[in-house]
């Protein structure tokens, strides 16, 4: 992976509107609701990898979704070996998570870029979009 | 691509051969999203390359790319008699190409023994165009069938799995029924949940819309794009109803004449500038698309 080609869009994107350590954050919690969730919990475990993400180029910026266990979660940071790197801006993330725009699309346009069987992850998408929209109140709660 | 002529339709041969031709001289079709892959798979759900097929002297596809992204509905769109039904029989080893190859996350359906290709198709769920039931046996026992063909799971799993995806499709408290009892819709929706029982990484609808009105229609799409947001995985459908592709083709792929024509997200597809995919979308009756 290029990691010039991960922020190459982001000059001319518009800044995230939401801080993108507390999306990071906030990603995680509702992971972790889900992952309790018994209508997503063993859904998200089928993507059966582990992710390493990194938005932009700060290492503070980055998370590991373990998605190859029940529970699945995301922790902060580097943890072991994840099986895929990918790689975007925060804006990119944002698109994602608040917007709901598939990251495929960014991957083909390489605005996401990535390492390892990325079709993994890209599985479970569609289930983590209605994660985000199920669990819309937390964002509100803390007003994202 | 260059611009073939736009000419009434019934008077196109012209313009028609002037778009295959020009196609022709590409190795991919206008649009094709093209994503670079250290090992095949690694992005692609399926992918076709240079798909081939004939039938005597009749070339049914001719030369199809395609690859189909994961995580997405897909919706292949094509006008009747262009290749649709052979194509799906290719992305699931029913057939297999004269030339070019199928990859099935990343592995050549052609080159997998049997033990293999079984083993693909169970990564897929298949729905027909009539729902395909057992006409002898009731929708809790057409459901179940699958678990009880390739699973050892009790009766009592069974019974819960085929409870929960009965539920699902809307259709509970429908178990004891007869496929004969059913409506075109709850066919389609019985056929959904038994497609789904198995939790396929890949779900296939052959002409979901088939004979059904379209607020059925509406519905089934509705269910396919609740049913996917609660799956996740690839979902294909092919269809020649623009309606459908519409409402939740989240990538599309035109099919005309055995050859892709374009590809691309929804709203690049609905705003193309290609004159077959313009004219097709919109369902005017100029251009290069005539009644042959």
């Amino acid at each position: 992976m290029d990691p010039s080609n991960a922020t190459a869009e982001s000059d001319d994107a518009p800044s995230a509107r939401v801080d993108p350590a507390r999306m990071l954050e906030l990603f995680a919690q509702v992971v972790e609701r889900a992952a309790a969730d018994s209508r997503f919990g063993e859904r998200l475990a089928l993507a059966r990898t582990t992710v390493l993400m990194q938005l932009g180029d700060s290492e503070e910026l980055m998370a590991t979704m373990i998605f190859d266990r029940h529970p699945v979660s995301v922790r902060p940071g580097l943890v072991g070996d994840p099986e895929i790197e990918i790689r975007m801006s925060p804006e990119e993330f944002e698109r994602f998570w608040s917007d709901g725009v598939h990251p495929a699309m960014a991957i083909a346009e390489g605005r996401i870029t990535y390492e390892g069987p990325v079709r993994k992850i890209l599985r479970v998408v569609p289930i983590l979009r209605r994660v985000r929209a199920t669990y819309a109140e937390l964002g509100a709660e803390r007003g994202d | 691509m260059t611009q073939p002529p736009v000419s009434a339709a019934g008077a196109t041969d012209e313009g028609t051969s002037a778009l295959l031709d020009d196609a022709a001289g590409y190795a991919l079709h206008d649009g094709a999203m093209q994503v670079p892959e250290r090992n095949p798979g690694d992005f692609w759900s399926l992918e076709c390359r240079d798909v081939v097929k004939s039938f005597g002297s009749n070339r049914v596809l001719n030369g199809i790319d395609l690859g189909i992204p994961e995580g997405m509905i897909t919706v292949i769109l094509g006008p009747s008699g262009t290749g649709k039904s052979v194509l799906i029989k290719h992305l699931i080893g029913l057939l297999f190409p004269d030339r070019g190859e199928v990859l099935v996350h990343g592995s050549s359906v052609a080159h997998m023994t049997m033990s293999e290709l079984l083993a693909m198709r169970r990564r897929f769920g298949i729905l027909f165009q009539d729902g395909a039931l057992f006409g002898s046996i009731n929708v809790y026992d057409n459901v179940a069938f699958p678990l009880r063909q390739h699973t050892d799971y009790s009766e009592a799993t069974i019974r819960d799995i085929v409870r929960a995806r009965l539920s699902e499709v809307g259709l509970a408290g429908s178990e004891r029924k007869m496929p004969s009892e059913l409506s075109g819709g709850m066919k389609k929706r019985a056929g959904f949940a038994r497609a789904l029982v198995l939790e396929p990484e890949i779900v296939m609808f052959d002409e979901p819309d088939s004979g059904l009105d379209p607020v059925r229609t509406a519905l089934l799409c509705e269910l396919i794009e609740e049913v996917h947001a609660e799956h996740g995985g690839t979902y294909i459908v092919i269809t020649h109803d623009i309606a459908t592709a519409r409402k939740i083709g989240e990538y599309i792929a035109v099919l005309w004449k055995g050859r892709i024509v374009q590809s691309g997200d929804r709203e690049k597809m609905f705003n193309s500038e290609n004159p077959f995919v313009r004219q097709f979308l919109s369902g005017a009756s100029r251009g290069p698309l005539g009644m042959e």
